[in-house]
């Protein structure tokens, strides 16, 4: 299929480069900033400083008390939130179309001023949060620290996708004022952000409005590149078991390191994986769940990373009684089969159809296509790439796709994580 | 180098934004279509609300309706599971189905453009399901793991435990609407119990979508207009409350933190002050910035975050509180939450936080419902609950004119702190004596 977006692509004379795509069926206009700063450029001593400064973000600046950030923006009607991932970390709101000054005129005051607001105060207050949504997503949920096992042992030590962008709360607790200074210091500018507007909204008006507002923020320029992440295939399995954690089932976690998002190589594995995994009819649900009734659920995908590799992941939990070795050979059985053999045609057709309305999906509301514009300019330099990735995907042929899960799917290039259950109940 | 930045700028007049418009009509079968065009939503939303509400399980066979709702891709009197499934999939559509008490509800999400290959394949699954046992068995196994989930994860067990509390012992609302491992050991026939209680006459179709050019009725009567038979509504059940004070710790040693959930009862959307509720719960619980987080979370960081809202069924429901807290923390945290919740049923709310939640809850209309889903889930909402496709509308009308006086005196009514019934999932030795100082004498402990 093809997408033809008219967008406007623009730097400012600071750096900051604004995109705008106006569609006005609805009086709304999605506002983006993304900035190319994530967990991957953070010091290995100060992990989940990234994330930690994200809510920061949101405690005011030089014209905006406290929380006002949220109270203006919810005030007018608007929904708002930031993230913070490996390789970036956005702040973003869905404003009705009248307000739209509103929300440009708070991103830039905290891009601009937020050092003139940020106290010792709001930065316990805030490490006191984080270490609780640390609590509540991770430390105290069954398998919470699953993908924090992954990332440290798929990864060898210091590679900056070695830990997760949430941190340890040793980390946290560390994390000083002026540590918060310098973070601002070395990352936050015009020069290291995209500006998306979708919706209601001129491409002149939008370019008129960002000028206005983000005009006076002196560029930075330098910003230090993140450590070295090329690395290639795992060289030996690696495996990690857990016992002694109170889960109520077993897991299994097999992580492939595959090429950056971006490569033929990174779609091709995504396409096996959803061969395998996607949907009732994919192979290894047909096996394990509808046939061998041996897992509750498997599910696999590719978790796309900018900066020199990418994982693939197959998961499953399995039903009483299943032995997670038998699950393992079954998989490792298909793996093989699928290296032989490829994808057939109306597999292909299959996985190509669902990618299709998952991207459709993806872009159909002014916040989600605000967003991949924004992560098409930060990460690939090339926001109207968002018309053409999914063209790309859908172009890699079957060969492709056995040739890539022949070379990256291995039994070599393997992390293996299994959670067991306590001995009492086993 | 201090950056030069504008002053805030004024704000002029918002738009009134009005629910899109619902295209009502009925097949001759008497069959409900609703149908909303929405320009630029490529990926349709296409759902078949059945009239198989979960109190509608045969008493001991609780979990029946559930279990139908997942077991209706599971093949169909002309294609198997697996045929079905590849046969969808190929369309790039996706398949849900779920049950509650407003029914079952059967989803497809798919390009527009396919929408006429797809919907027979909707059809074809809640018209000729044949439930096959060995299927049935092997979603019910999968249930029974679910269910050892939901107790080993905190918010689902505290979610699953709430209701025992709220409801008098031995009623449907005290067992789960996905059923017990007795209840779906008892189940028999799914088929015939589901056959039974569909009809053309109780189903309605709801199609959302860039609909230009699309023949709905024409495609809905192709895949829908031939079923015939008959059904009587079901006549919903009302739940009974027991209104004695509890506390329940579920004993999970070790935790990191505590995970609350109060709630007592609430009436549901059809109550005269709804809108008034849903803004002064707004005030209370709604955002970081409303009264619980401005403390638990803003000022003493106690928490991630913690909600309050109402949570209508068909008939009652709840007002709720729920969120997680350090397990060092939580005594603190409830005579603060006590604190806050009293102080603002006594000294009421004030203008500017009543204003801060019209604002947002009017404003915020065209991007709750942006999406084909989102319309079409609220559409389900008011069909499921037996509301009048006018109550959209008129909740929307609500939330504009309530007064501040109207809005307290939904909260005095609705919101009443000494009324709380509470479950907490955590490290029992570290709590309970907080939830005794809080005035919950009446606490049972259980083991996780």
């Amino acid at each position: 299929m093809s997408l033809q977006l008219a967008l406007t692509d623009t730097r400012l004379a600071n750096g900051l480069r604004v995109v705008v795509h106006s569609d006005h069926t609805s009086p709304v206009v999605a506002v983006n900033v993304w900035y190319g700063v994530g967990s991957r450029h953070e010091q290995l001593h100060r992990t989940g400083f990234a994330h930690l400064f994200e809510h920061l973000m949101f405690q005011g600046s030089r014209q905006v008390k406290g929380t006002d950030h949220f109270s203006i923006l919810q005030g007018v009607g608007a929904t708002l939130n930031g993230t913070t991932s490996f390789d970036r970390t956005n702040y973003f709101e869905t404003v009705p179309s009248h307000a739209v000054e509103v929300a440009l005129w708070l991103e830039a005051d905290r891009m601009g001023s937020l050092l003139e607001a940020v106290n010792q105060e709001s930065l316990d207050n805030q490490r006191d949060v984080v270490k609780n949504e640390r609590r509540q997503r991770y430390d105290n949920v069954p398998y919470g620290t699953a993908w924090e096992r992954i990332f440290a042992g798929v990864f060898p030590d210091g590679h900056p996708y070695q830990h997760m962008p949430i941190g340890s709360m040793e980390h946290l607790d560390a994390a000083s004022l002026d540590d918060v200074h310098a973070f601002f210091t070395s990352w936050y500018a015009p020069d290291n952000a995209v500006l998306s507007l979708v919706g209601d909204i001129t491409p002149d008006d939008g370019l008129a409005l960002a000028e206005r507002y983000f005009g006076g923020i002196a560029a930075k320029g330098g910003f230090e590149a993140a450590r070295d992440g090329v690395i290639g295939p795992i060289d030996a399995p690696l495996r990690v078991e857990v016992r002694g954690e109170n889960v109520p089932s077993e897991a299994l976690y097999i992580v492939f390191r595959v090429p950056a998002d971006g490569t033929a190589d990174c779609d091709a594995v995504e396409l096996a994986l959803m061969v395998l995994t996607e949907g009732a009819s994919s192979r290894l649900v047909t096996r394990l769940v509808r046939e061998d009734k041996t897992a509750q659920f498997v599910s696999g995908g590719v978790q796309r990373l900018i900066g020199g590799t990418g994982l693939g992941l197959l998961t499953l939990r399995t039903m009483p009684g299943a032995e997670l070795a038998d699950l393992e050979a079954v998989i490792a059985a298909e793996l093989a089969r699928f290296a032989a053999e490829g994808p057939t045609e109306l597999e292909l057709e299959r996985v190509r159809a669902q990618s299709e309305r998952a991207f459709l999906d993806s872009i159909s509301t002014v916040e989600g296509l605000a967003d991949q514009l924004g992560r098409n300019a930060t990460l690939f330099d090339d926001p109207g790439r968002v018309s053409t990735a999914l063209a790309s995907l859908l172009a890699v042929d079957a060969e492709a796709v056995r040739e890539a899960a022949a070379r990256l799917l291995t039994p070599q290039n393997q992390f293996v994580l299994t959670y067991h259950l306590p001995e009492a109940a086993a | 180098m201090s950056a030069i930045l504008q002053p805030r700028p004024t704000v002029g007049a918002p738009v009134l934004w009005r629910f899109p418009h619902v295209d009502e009509s009925r097949l001759d079968n008497g069959l409900r279509l609703l149908a909303v065009h929405l320009p630029g939503k490529h990926v349709a939303t296409a759902a078949v609300l059945l009239d198989v509400p979960v109190d509608a399980d045969p008493a001991g066979q609780e979990g029946l309706a559930v279990i139908a709702a997942r077991c209706l891709d599971e093949g169909t009197t002309s294609l198997t599971a697996t045929e079905f499934a590849d046969a969808l999939e190929r369309q790039g559509a996706s398949f849900h189905a779920s049950a509650g008490y407003d029914g079952i509800t059967a989803t497809l999400d798919v390009p527009v453009s396919r929408l006429g290959t797809a919907l027979p394949l909707l059809a074809d699954a809640v018209l000729n399901p044949v439930f096959p046992q060995e299927e049935v068995d092997r979603v019910i196994a999968q249930r029974l793991v679910e269910i050892v989930q939901e107790q080993s994860n905190p918010p689902s067990r505290a979610g699953v435990e709430l209701p025992r509390l709220l409801h008098v012992a031995g009623t449907r609302h005290t067992i789960h609407a996905a059923g017990t491992p007795e209840s779906l050991a008892a189940l028999t026939s799914v088929s015939a119990a589901y056959l039974a209680r569909i009809a053309p006459s109780t189903t309605t179709v709801i199609v959302t979508g860039d609909l230009s050019g699309v023949d709905v009725p024409g495609l809905v009567h192709q895949s829908f207009g031939d079923w015939q038979g008959t059904a009587d509504p079901w006549v919903p059940t009302s739940p009974q409350y027991d209104t004695r004070r509890r506390a329940l710790v579920v004993d999970r040693p070790g935790s990191a933190q505590t995970q609350l959930v109060l709630g007592h009862s609430a009436p549901d959307r059809s109550a005269p002050d709804w809108s008034a509720m849903g803004l002064a719960a707004y005030a209370l619980g709604g955002t970081l910035t409303s009264r619980i987080d401005a403390v638990l979370r803003e000022e003493k960081g106690y928490t991630y975050g913690m909600r309050g809202s109402f949570a209508p069924q068909r008939r009652g429901g709840a007002f709720t509180i729920h969120g997680s807290v350090d397990t060092d923390s939580t005594a603190p945290a409830l005579q603060d939450l006590m604190t806050v919740l009293t102080t603002a049923s006594t000294e009421g709310l004030r203008e500017d936080e009543h204003v801060a939640a019209r604002e947002y809850l009017v404003g915020v209309s065209p991007m709750r419902w942006e999406t084909p889903g989102a319309v079409a889930s609220q559409l389900g909402a008011v069909v499921g609950n037996d509301l009048p496709l006018t109550w959209i509308d008129g909740y929307l009308e609500g939330l504009r004119t309530a007064t501040l006086d109207e809005v307290n005196a939904a909260m005095r009514t609705h919101v009443r702190p000494a009324d709380l019934l509470v479950v907490a999932v955590g490290e029992a030795a570290a709590i309970t004596s907080a939830l005794h100082d809080q005035g919950w004498a009446d606490l049972d402990v259980i083991p996780a």
